[in-house]
């Protein structure tokens, strides 16, 4: 066990190290860029609270608080292994040939990924954030296991799209297109379910993929109910996981690579 | 100029039936893109209409506008994308930071003509615009637009201006990969993902420093909003056609001058990326 917390922590460091190889352009250019994104967005929500249209008890700030966690939690809300572009590029083949599990392996990538972003991005957002006065209290603790079990599902959910690539024979675009299409919409990471209309929100923030970003976010903000959305998190963790390792397991032998 | 005209045409006849070709060759597979790409244009515009519907109407426009809005951007983005999307052309960056430019050099035809004819797929890269144009033709019908030969006029100076805006961003911004290869291999797709991601919303409402901010130096607003203000309602000749035209020159002209000094740079130097296995670090 303490080795293979080790060997985690290693994996992960390497990966933070790897994020500054691009150089300082790149990082500060996507980071700069995502903020721009974010300051458009929140704009936009000011924009149409200016305009006086019936909200139905969603606050402006909620709507605020929902955009910035959404886009400072982001690698946690929409878990991205690099799954998907290793199966491609071959190497997903060398994780068989090292002394630790390939789950393991690739979530201390994942999570490695994530510290640098969130030193960058994600700390900046929220001081600036903070300073513009928006109020980033939490409505409920429950977000503090809500999040943890949405990153859980999102390493689930994520696992499951690697073996969609790996049944595509590795037609990545599609694999990607299709993905980007479910978690525009359907994942709640950029309008509220709240916000939708015909009460479509209600069934979405249900399913498995709405619980993804959608329920932390509504637990945080106070859009959704914590006592629904944190069982049907559990539910879907309990479908889902045994789901991936069963699937993972038996694309195994299908895992095709280009490599070089 | 004969010549080159005729070389241009038959260079899109090659890539185009390349394209046909690429894309029949197992039908499985084009089934499965058609699917997702589309999906992936109706997903991404559907949580701004679905504000629109929820809310009577967002940044000034009824849900029809909003409609109209959408439809026009992935007409006029699918239109971009059908002829300069294939390899890489609309992401140049990529092109220039992976050391491709060289590629490009020892073919027996200019460099223009190529990044003009080389991005044209016709066949496999026409769901975005289809969908535009049903979109499109929806809410003009919608509306109750009465066309006219000015207006469509018009619509197709936007959606020349979206093409124009769109490629000198990402050859402007692109041509600094020229310089640091491996830092803004990527900087093509993050500008022009930045476009996508914010000029589907309707602008209507922000900060006047803002809104002055996404129709000149990030012109975000003058690849759908302000195009679609402008065939909807009469803005005045000033801001329909003057602005959009003054922009998209001045972001032509920057793109051209960075590129030519990007591409001395480059044949000075070309691009260190590679091992001598082959591999590029």
């Amino acid at each position: 066990m303490k080795k293979t917390i080790r060997a985690s922590l290693a994996t992960m460091k390497l990966c933070l190290k790897e994020q500054t190889y691009f150089g300082l352009i790149y990082l500060v250019g996507q980071y700069v860029m995502q903020a721009a994104v974010l300051g458009a967005l929140i704009m936009i929500w000011r924009s149409l609270f200016m305009q006086g249209v019936p909200t139905e008890g969603m606050t402006l700030n909620q709507l605020y608080v929902y955009t910035i966690l959404s886009t400072a939690l982001s690698p946690m809300l929409n878990v991205r292994t690099p799954a998907s572009g290793w199966l491609h590029d071959g190497t997903m083949l060398g994780l068989y040939q090292r002394p630790a599990g390939v789950f393991m392996q690739l979530t201390a990538h994942t999570v490695g990924g994530w510290a640098m972003r969130l030193l960058c991005l994600s700390v900046p957002v929220l001081a600036v954030s903070l300073l513009c006065g928006v109020d980033l209290h939490p409505a409920s603790p429950w977000f503090l296991v809500s999040l943890p079990l949405a990153v859980l599902q999102g390493f689930a959910v994520d696992y499951l799209f690697a073996c969609l690539l790996i049944r595509m024979h590795n037609l990545e675009w599609c694999v990607h297109c299709l993905r980007e299409a479910l978690t525009a919409l359907f994942t709640g990471s950029l309008i509220p379910f709240a916000a939708l209309p015909w009460g479509i929100g209600g069934w979405l923030q249900l399913s498995p993929l709405g619980t993804l970003a959608g329920a932390p976010l509504a637990v945080y903000t106070g859009l959704g109910d914590p006592t629904v959305l944190i069982p049907v998190q559990i539910l879907w963790n309990m479908i889902l996981w045994p789901l991936a390792v069963y699937c993972f397991a038996a694309s195994r032998e299908r895992m095709v690579s280009y490599g070089g | 100029m004969a010549d080159n005209i005729r070389s241009i045409f038959r260079l899109y006849r090659l890539y185009a039936v390349m394209d046909l070709k690429w894309l029949i060759q197992d039908w499985t597979n084009t089934i499965i893109i058609l699917v997702s790409e589309s999906l992936q244009t109706l997903s991404s515009m559907a949580g701004v209409l679905l504000l629109a519907v929820r809310f009577g109407g967002v940044g000034g426009l009824s849900a029809d506008e909003v409609l109209f809005l959408l439809g026009f951007y992935e007409l006029a983005h699918g239109v971009a994308w059908m002829i300069f999307g294939n390899y890489n052309i609309a992401h140049i960056s990529r092109r220039i930071g992976r050391g491709q430019v060289d590629h490009m050099l020892i073919q027996p035809r200019p460099l223009w003509m190529q990044l003009l004819t080389e991005g044209f797929m016709p066949f496999s890269g026409s769901f975005g615009l289809i969908l535009g144009i049903v979109l499109t033709v929806t809410a003009v019908s919608r509306l109750h637009i009465a066309l006219s030969p000015l207006w469509v006029l018009m619509l197709c100076y936007y959606i020349l201006i979206h093409i124009v805006l769109r490629l000198a961003q990402s050859a402007m911004y692109g041509s600094l990969a020229f310089w640091y290869p491996v830092a803004c291999e990527e900087i093509s797709s993050t500008i022009l993902d930045m476009n996508t991601q914010v000029a589907r919303f309707p602008l209507f409402g922000l900060p006047s420093w803002l809104m002055a901010v996404f129709h000149t130096v990030l012109p975000i607003g003058l690849l759908a909003y302000l195009p679609a203000l402008a065939l909807l309602r009469d803005l005045g000749i000033h801001v329909e056609i003057t602005l959009p035209f003054i922009v998209a020159g001045v972001f032509v002209t920057a793109a051209v001058i960075l590129f030519q000094k990007g591409l001395k740079h480059y044949e000075q130097y070309s691009c260190q990326r590679y091992k001598d296995m082959g591999h590029r670090c």
